[in-house]
Order: C-alpha cells, then sequence, then structure tokens
C-alpha cells in the first residue's frame, strides 16, 4: 500500500507553513502526527499534491500552564499528555483520555491538535475540549484568531480549520474552586475508536451545588456534541446520583444517532445515557 | 450497509417531487457531477467526484430511476466504481405531506467492496448521510424554481 | 517526483539516502537497507509488526514517512543484541517461549523496550495495556507477558540498557 505521489516540505516556523500552504491552495494538506492522514493516502481515499510536514515546528511543541489556563501545543502528542504529570494534576481526565487512545505507537506519534482538527466522529479528544471549554487558536494568512470548542466542531470530519490554516494551540481554563473531570469510553474492540465516549466537567459552588457542569458525547453522532438538556437539568442543583441518573436520560436528546454492524442506533443511544451517567458520577466523585 | 434517513424540504408534495425526478435538477446536486449521460429511459451514466473534507473518490457508474409514483415514491439504484472500490444500493424515496412542507425519506441497502469496505466502515453511513444532506439542500434550494421543458439559471 | 536526501543513524550507524516522500521507513528499511527483521504485517497501522525505535519511542514504521524520520535515530531489531549478546528482552522471549512464528516477536520485543524505558516495574496488566498494538496470531499472548515480566526482573538487576 504505497500512497500517490507528492511534494513535501517540511517549514520550521508557523509563518513559514502558513505561506506553503498559501501558495499551494486547495492542493496542500497539513501533515503532523500522520496517525489519520497516511492510512488514508495509503489506501489512496485522500491524495494531496502537497504535503506541509508541521512535526519540525518547535513553537507547535509543548504544555504550559500560565494565568489560570493550561496551554497545549497543536503537536503534544498523546504520549505527551498521558505522560505530564502536571497536566494530570489538573485535569485528571486528560491522562485518563490518553491512555485509552489507540496503543502506544498510536500515543507516540499522534497528536493532540491533529486529532482535533481531523474531527473524527470517534475521536476522543473533540468530547474532552467541549467539555472543558477549550479554545484553538488558529494561525493563517490574515493573521491569528480563535475558535471556542463549541464552534469548532462543524460536522463528520469536518472542522473550523480552514485551508490555509494552522491550528496552533488549545488554550482550557482551569475552574475555580472544586471541579471534577472524567472521561468514560466504550471502545470498539477491534479498532478502539469510541463507540460513545462521555467527558465531564462539573464544578461546585462554595453552597456544595452544582455551579457550572458541562458533558460532551464522542462516537455516538456524526460529530461530538454537547449534552445540553442534562447540563441544564444540573446546574444549581445539589449533586445526588438519582438527579445524576434522571438527568442522564436527557443525554442525546436530539442527536442523529450513528449506527452500524457493530452498534445499532438505538444502541448508541442506550450507551449515551449509561456513559453520561458514568462520567458525570466520576466527576461529581472527584469534586468531592 | 444499511441507510436510512429523512428530509424535510419547502414547498408542496407535487412540485418537490418533479424536481427530485428532474435529470436537470438531479445532475446540478449530484455532488461533483462531472457527467450525467441519458444511456436509456431513467438511467444514466455519471461520473461524480463526491467526498467527506479531504476524502474524495471519483465514482464512475448508473444511476436509474424506476417505480415512478408521482408525486409518492420512486426508487434509485446506483451502480459502479471508485477508486476504493466497488458500490452497488438501491434506495427508495419517499415523499410525504407535512404541512406545507415535504418530508423526503429514503431507505436504501448497499454493498460496497474493496479497501474502503474493509477500513473505511466506520466513517461510510455518517459520509453517506452527509452528501444527501448536502444533495437535498441543494435540491431544496430548486423546489418550485424549475419551468418544465424551458431554460432556467444554472446551479 | 522530486527525492529528498536523509540521514538517519540506524542502530548506531549514519546512512544517507535519496528517498521520494512517499517512502514509508517501513520500506526504506527493508528495502533499501535490508533490514528485514521489521516485518509487514497489516499495512494498516493495526497491528504493530512493523514497531521500530525510532527517537526512544516505539513507533510504526508503516505508518511514518522516511522523510519525517529525516534526521533521526532509527533502532531496529537488528540494532538490539549487542556482541553477540541477546538483549534481556530477547532472552526473555527465548526463555520463556514467547514466540511460536516469530512474525510478531521483533515488534513485541520493540513495544517492551518502550514499555521498560516508561515503566521498568510493570504490573501484569500494564504489559497487557502496553502490547495492546501488537497482534499475535500464534501465542495467546500468555508467553509473552511471561517474557516480558522475565525481562523486566532481568533488566531491575543487571545495569542500564544500552540505547
Ligand atoms: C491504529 C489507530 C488507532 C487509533 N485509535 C484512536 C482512538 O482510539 N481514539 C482517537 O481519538 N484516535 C485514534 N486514532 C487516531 C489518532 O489519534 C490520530 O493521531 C489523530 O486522530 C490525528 O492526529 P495526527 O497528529 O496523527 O494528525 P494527521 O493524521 O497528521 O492529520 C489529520 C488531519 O488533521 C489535519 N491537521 C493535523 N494537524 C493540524 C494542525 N495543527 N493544523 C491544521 N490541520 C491539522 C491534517 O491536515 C489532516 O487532515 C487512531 C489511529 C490509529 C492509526
Ligand atoms: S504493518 Fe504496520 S502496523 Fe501492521
Ligand atoms: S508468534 Fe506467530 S504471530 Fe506471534
Amino acid at each position: 500500500m504505497i500512497p500517490g505521489e507528492f511534494e513535501y516540505y517540511a517549514p520550521t516556523s508557523v509563518q513559514e507553513a502558513v505561506s506553503l500552504l498559501q501558495q499551494h491552495g486547495e492542493d496542500a494538506k497539513v501533515l503532523a502526527g500522520g496517525h489519520s492522514l497516511i492510512p488514508l493516502l495509503k489506501l489512496r481515499l485522500a491524495s494531496p499534491p502537497v504535503l506541509v510536514d508541521i512535526g519540525r515546528i518547535q513553537e507547535l511543541k509543548g504544555i504550559r500552564r500560565q494565568n489560570g489556563a493550561v496551554t497545549i501545543g497543536a503537536l503534544a502528542t498523546h504520549a505527551d499528555i498521558e505522560f505530564s504529570e502536571d497536566l494530570r494534576g489538573v485535569f485528571p481526565l486528560m491522562h485518563d483520555t490518553a491512555t485509552v487512545i489507540g496503543d502506544p505507537m498510536v500515543r507516540n506519534l499522534g497528536t493532540f491538535g491533529g486529532a482535533l482538527a481531523h474531527a473524527d466522529p470517534a475521536g476522543d479528544w473533540p468530547a474532552v475540549a467541549l467539555a472543558l471549554n477549550a479554545t484553538m487558536r488558529l494561525t493563517g494568512p490574515n493573521g491569528e484568531r480563535t475558535v471556542a470548542a463549541d464552534d469548532f466542531f462543524v460536522d463528520l470530519l469536518t472542522s473550523a480549520v480552514e485551508p490555509g490554516e494552522v491550528l496552533t494551540a488549545v488554550e482550557i481554563p482551569v475552574p475555580q474552586g472544586k471541579y471534577g473531570t472524567s472521561y468514560q469510553k466504550f471502545s470498539h474492540p477491534a479498532s478502539g475508536y469510541a463507540v460513545v465516549g462521555v467527558a465531564a466537567l462539573v464544578q461546585m459552588g462554595a453552597d456544595g451545588a452544582c455551579q457550572d457542569c458541562r458533558v460532551a458525547i464522542t462516537g455516538a453522532g456524526p460529530k461530538a456534541t454537547r449534552a445540553t438538556a442534562t447540563e441544564d437539568a444540573l446546574k444549581g442543583q445539589q449533586l445526588t446520583e438519582e438527579l445524576i441518573a434522571q438527568a442522564a436520560e436527557q443525554a442525546g436528546n436530539g442527536m442523529d444517532f450513528l449506527g452500524d454492524i457493530f452498534a445499532s442506533e438505538s444502541y448508541r443511544a442506550h450507551l449515551v445515557k449509561v456513559f453520561t451517567k458514568r462520567a458525570l458520577l466520576g466527576a461529581m466523585q472527584a469534586a468531592q | 450497509m444499511k441507510i436510512d434517513g429523512s428530509y424535510t424540504m419547502n414547498g408542496p408534495r407535487e412540485q418537490v417531487y418533479e424536481t427530485l425526478s428532474d435529470p436537470q435538477a438531479l445532475r446540478g446536486c449530484l455532488p461533483g457531477c462531472e457527467r450525467f449521460e441519458e444511456i436509456g429511459e431513467g438511467r444514466w451514466e455519471t461520473t461524480l467526484k463526491a467526498g467527506v473534507a479531504g476524502i474524495r473518490g471519483e465514482f464512475t457508474g448508473t444511476v436509474t430511476l424506476a417505480d415512478q409514483k408521482p408525486p409518492e415514491s420512486y426508487t434509485l439504484s446506483v451502480e459502479g466504481n471508485f477508486k476504493g472500490g466497488f458500490v452497488k444500493g438501491v434506495g427508495n424515496i419517499s415523499l410525504e405531506e407535512n404541512g406545507d412542507k415535504t418530508t423526503v425519506k429514503y431507505s436504501g441497502d448497499g454493498q460496497v467492496s474493496g479497501p474502503l469496505a474493509s477500513v473505511g466502515q466506520r466513517l461510510m453511513t455518517p459520509g453517506v448521510k452527509m452528501v444527501a444532506n448536502q444533495f437535498f439542500r441543494c435540491l431544496e434550494g430548486k423546489v418550485g424554481s424549475q419551468a418544465p421543458a424551458s431554460a432556467e439559471r444554472g446551479a | 517526483m522530486a527525492t529528498h536526501p536523509i540521514t538517519l543513524t540506524v542502530n548506531g550507524s549514519q546512512r544517507q539516502g535519496q528517498v521520494e516522500p512517499r517512502r514509508l521507513l517501513v520500506h526504506y528499511l527493508r528495502d533499501e537497507l535490508g533490514l528485514t527483521g521489521t516485518h509487514i504485517g497489516c499495512e494498516t497501522s493495526q497491528c504493530g509488526a512493523c514497531t521500530v525505535i525510532l527517537n526512544g519511542q516505539a513507533v510504526k514504521s508503516c505508518t511514518v514517512f522516511a522523510v519525517q524520520a529525516d534526521g533521526g535515530q532509527v533502532m531496529t531489531i537488528e540494532g538490539l543484541a549487542q556482541d553477540g549478546q541477546l538483549h534481556p528482552i530477547q532472552e526473555g522471549f527465548w526463555e520463556e517461549h514467547g514466540l511460536q512464528c516469530g512474525f510478531c516477536t521483533p515488534g513485541m520485543i520493540l513495544s517492551t523496550y518502550d514499555l521498560l524505558l516508561k515503566n521498568p516495574d510493570p504490573s501484569e496488566q500494564e504489559i497487557r495495556h502496553a502490547l495492546h498494538g501488537n497482534l499475535c496470531r500464534c501465542t495467546g499472548y500468555q508467553h509473552i507477558v511471561k517474557s516480558v515480566q522475565y525481562a523486566a526482573n532481568k533488566m531491575k538487576g543487571a545495569p542500564a540498557v544500552a540505547d
């Protein structure tokens, strides 16, 4: 399985990458860790004439904590996230999610930014980015812009990254006070991708009630989606197991569920409720 | 691979049916349609460049409209080759009145072979749905705009 | 199509080549450098037979272009034994019958290498999790896990491994 021919560029700065992308227009595609793109190239399901390999751009690497936020470079690999003690201290779900992505070799090369830009309907990071209210930083020919996670996942395999743009970093605000996070995934036994995955963030107020909560679902529909009805049912309430179970029943309301030979639409709809409950219970416990 | 879904569009059922069975409209809305030649009653040979995001395939084959029961239903079959394999499918399209709108329901069964089938399966159903939605959204724009047998503005 | 010059350090020695950008690392290693210990199983990033160590980490060489590895350090299964002396991981697979046909073995061994660098004292569960991306159609994995445990014990006692 040999990909079609392409021209290859390996810029060392974001500016250089952006001008290469601009120069080649529609023909060019960004190559990051290659763990979604190279399989497609090998099957010749995609044959971009030009690849711009951003893997050598140092400024896209690394994980930093500053001013109440965590900034994850687009090129941080799943393994970088898995083994970042600092990040694990702030958001345990980042570590937990990384460990259930693919296998160690996939995690050593696949990148956080690549997974978000690719917007795979069964990818794990899109749900986490939505639940943690992440902000994506993009650089394009017209300079920098930011896109909230809520606006980033547009459709199947379609994110807000425009042709010519590079996703440079992802900023995640660290909530104040008591909060907890959890990611619960039902993995496909062969591919390892999420049949259903649910990420939850629960933030407690001084009165012990749920001050804010965000729940996001992946794997079940064409793109990662928030479970807003579930969130609304919990905000301002004293959380109990019963209340969470009730709220989780509303997860997936109005969603366009996927069905395939492994999991039918109604099975996925059911899993969404079960995994929403688990993720919320996990986040609630972590917040206490 | 089974696929079903629905799309509700503005316009009365008769008009929607007319658009959905009008070769000119189909030609304008089939994604990336490069060729659409009639080879018999309700049968066309076509070349399409369809895809989702960066995944694009060129499809060459035949499209057949049959069992036409205006304004209720017809069947649509496709058969042909694309880079990732071979595809063959039959779909039933039915139209239901929904106030002043029309709900178009589609349900089909298809076989896909080749590398796309073995590796891309996970993404195939949602991919087909996405393309179907684009197709119907495009057709919706044409409902009522046809003056049959007279020139109309291009897509 | 234009070719690109690349320089790799493979099993300690510098190798220079001229490759088409679409050349996969596994094909470069096998077809141009003759290092056929790196196997090709699935070609679709699933089986781990093509695993090599790139810049200190296990990677599937069927899912990396040779140009991406330019300037890097590669270790294949051929680079593991030193002076005719089996590496403790190889010894473990020998002693504990961690292979039957041997097709998956180079990949298993190099994934184990990655694991033991990160976690010198893994539990059984951690071993199984770490070998998740390596498929074996013969052994049923039981003996592979034992082989890894053997290697971990041996390496804890012995001085650090060469890399
Ligand atoms: C065997 C296997 C198992 C896997 N299992 C899982 C799993 O369980 N869960 C999961 O979530 N994922 C899984 N993956 C996918 C993996 O996480 C990929 O690494 C990830 O989806 C894409 O990241 P990448 O860096 O490899 O991107 P690439 O493959 O390099 O790129 C993917 C797409 O994003 C674009 N892109 C990448 N980076 C940028 C950027 N910075 N700016 C703009 N555009 C960009 C590219 O142009 C391309 O279109 C698996 C992959 C494999 C091969
Ligand atoms: S050959 Fe590379 S993972 Fe199977
Ligand atoms: S020993 Fe035969 S595949 Fe593992």
